[in-house]
């Protein structure tokens, strides 16, 4: 159960991609979400499947991995899909009209368009960012890219170190609730029978323990990072400074250019009367 | 109960993702019933994975663990009742205490198990007279204890359940030699009050191994290295080398004097004491 957390998980690897400066991805990943609500013609989002498709294949994350970080957003683009397959009212007669149910092929079309754009925009982040991205090249990339804000007191560097440790203890966290669910099991809890009121007072033997041993950690951490001087981001320098390559210009540059092309090109094809919507 | 075997069981983490690592290999041994079996291997070698295993907790990925001569996960449903039948206190089982008192904690098992109250209050007060919690820290809340002391109390939650099948990882680890031997000693005297159950030890100390187990499994990068009797395992310091262990120094300077005729395998110094005046008063 706790071992399907692949949302927001890094897979080590040595792709272009794993290679990409985070900052060139960062940036990218926003473009590549603007685009996704910008394409709104059949040939538009070919070209942004298509691209999808070679970012996915250049990652060398396998297919299985990919679709298993679906399973969390499956639901809710089900139930959108669904919302405009019924709520969508078209110009010509109905497809189908029983009782209160009227489906019009506009709606079929908005069913299929928000289903791609929701799951394309959850492969997309997550190839792109937070598959290939380890979470600390991600706060520091984030750090280094909000730096400007600094200038009107915003605390930077603090939000940046509090994400990485978040960030950081995520997968421990999982780790450890499944050990402490592990010990209680041993102990004959049963988390998976009764009614939903016994299941959640079931997960106090559990909760008590990882909360417990959360304070204890950040305790330590914090202990362990006076220890060794850690006074907040002023005056500080890093062991990896980022550098961005000709490649990560390269990438950002036809990654925009791509998105300008496309951008512009939706008038053209909406007047040939492939628009949606 | 509770014949257990494991036939070929291997179990790998994280399967079919990048960070695969395969921890148990074609893993075959029987536990004697009655026995105290010694699970012994190198750090990350897969002593923990075959108590998890043991425990119905993950499913082996290859193999078998017949109980009683039945598949464990014979029917996935069932799993837990077998499981209300072993007692496994897994390493470091300090942060699985949770309640108001540590006596409550204690009872949280035979609670699950559906005892009575009265027989809830005996359990949890003969579990916490033999690992040494005395009646002072009953009433003390569990996050006020020292970790000797939480050790203590976590494993009377496991004794209390009164299981047929004891399996202990690394019960031990971490405490003072006083706090081994009263809790290794405490644990030796439960299961000689409940007629010689079945107990799996798991340690990497062959100190601990020499003063409480019977037999001994030499576990090697999560496959059996050697199965026999402590005795057996103590005689062949080649393979204790290999498995990444080492003999107790008194085992180690016994072996080296054979040629006056000390046997092989000594396990503990009085043994050794016994043996070295029988050779000096001949
Ligand atoms: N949750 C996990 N995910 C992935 N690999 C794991 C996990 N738990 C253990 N392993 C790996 O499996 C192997 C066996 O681990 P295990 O905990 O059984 O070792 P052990 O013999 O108990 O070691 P120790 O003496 O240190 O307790 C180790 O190499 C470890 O890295
Ligand atoms: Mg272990």
């Amino acid at each position: 159960m706790l071992k399907d957390v692949t949302l927001g998980q890094y897979f080590p690897g040595q792709s272009p991609l794993h290679r990409l400066d985070p900052r060139a991805k960062i940036l990218g990943t926003i473009l590549y979400i603007v685009l996704v609500f910008f394409a709104r013609s059949f040939p538009a989002y070919a070209a942004l499947l298509a691209a999808l498709i070679v970012l996915c294949a250049v990652s060398g994350i396998s297919l299985k991995l990919i679709l298993k970080g679906l399973k969390p957003v499956v639901f809710i683009a089900a139930f959108t899909a669904i919302v405009n397959l019924f709520w969508t009212a078209g110009e010509g007669a109905p497809l189908v009209e029983f009782w209160i149910v009227r489906i019009y092929p506009e709606g079929i079309y908005s069913a299929i368009f928000m289903l791609l754009r929701i799951l394309s925009l959850v492969i997309g982040t997550s190839v792109l960012l937070t598959y290939t991205t380890t979470p600390m090249d991600l706060t520091d990339a984030l750090e280094r890219l909000l730096k400007p804000l600094k200038f009107i007191g915003v605390p930077v560097h603090e939000f940046a170190m509090m994400m990485t440790i978040a960030l950081r203890f995520v997968p421990t966290l999982v780790e450890e609730t499944q050990k402490i669910m592990n010990a209680q099991k041993a102990r004959g809890a049963d988390f998976e029978s009764g009614n939903l009121i016994r299941r959640v007072k079931s997960l106090i033997p559990v909760l008590i323990p990882l909360f417990i041993s959360s304070f204890r950690r950040a305790d330590d951490l914090a202990i362990a990072m006076e220890c060794r001087c850690y006074h907040g981001g002023k005056g500080r320098t890093r062991m990896k400074e980022l550098h961005l390559r000709f490649g990560d210009v390269l990438f950002l540059f036809s990654f925009a250019a791509f998105g300008v092309l496309l951008y512009f090109s939706t008038p053209f094809f909406a007047s040939m009367g492939f628009y949606i919507k | 109960m509770s014949v257990v075997t494991f036939e070929h069981v291997g179990y790998t983490y994280s399967a079919k993702t990048p960070f695969e690592h395969e921890a148990l290999k074609d893993l075959s041994f029987t536990l004697q019933e009655g026995r105290v079996t010694g699970l012994v291997g190198h750090t990350g070698c897969g002593k923990s994975t075959v108590a998890m295993l043991l425990d119905g907790l993950e499913r082996p990925t290859s193999g078998r663990i017949l109980i009683d001569g039945r598949d464990l996960w014979e029917e996935p449903k069932k799993v837990r009742e077998i499981r209300r039948r072993i007692g496994l206190v897994f390493q470091y089982p300090e942060y699985q205490l949770f309640e108001e008192t540590v006596e409550k904690d204690i009872a949280f098992g035979p609670r699950n198990l559906g005892k009575s109250e009265d027989e809830i209050r005996t359990l949890v007060h003969s579990a916490a007279q033999f690992v040494g919690v005395g009646e002072d820290l009953l009433k003390k809340s569990p996050f006020e204890l020292s970790g000797g002391e939480r050790r203590r109390a976590a494993i009377a939650g496991v004794l209390a359940m009164d299981p047929e099948l004891l399996v202990l990882d690394e019960p031990a680890a971490g405490l003072d030699p006083r706090g081994r031997a009263d809790i290794l000693g405490g644990v030796c005297a439960y299961r000689r009050e409940k007629q010689n159950r079945t107990v799996l030890l798991i340690s990497h100390s062959m100190e601990d191994m020499a003063r409480f187990a019977d037999d001994l499994i030499v576990l090697k990068e999560g496959e059996l290295l050697f199965h026999g009797t402590t005795k057996e395992v103590f005689c062949r310091p080649d393979l204790v080398r290999e498995a990444g262990l080492a003999l107790p120094q008194i085992t180690r300077i016994t072996n080296a004097l054979c040629d006056l005729g000390i046997p092989e395998g000594i396990t503990t110094t009085e043994e050794a004491a016994i043996e070295i005046l029988k050779r000096l008063d001949s």
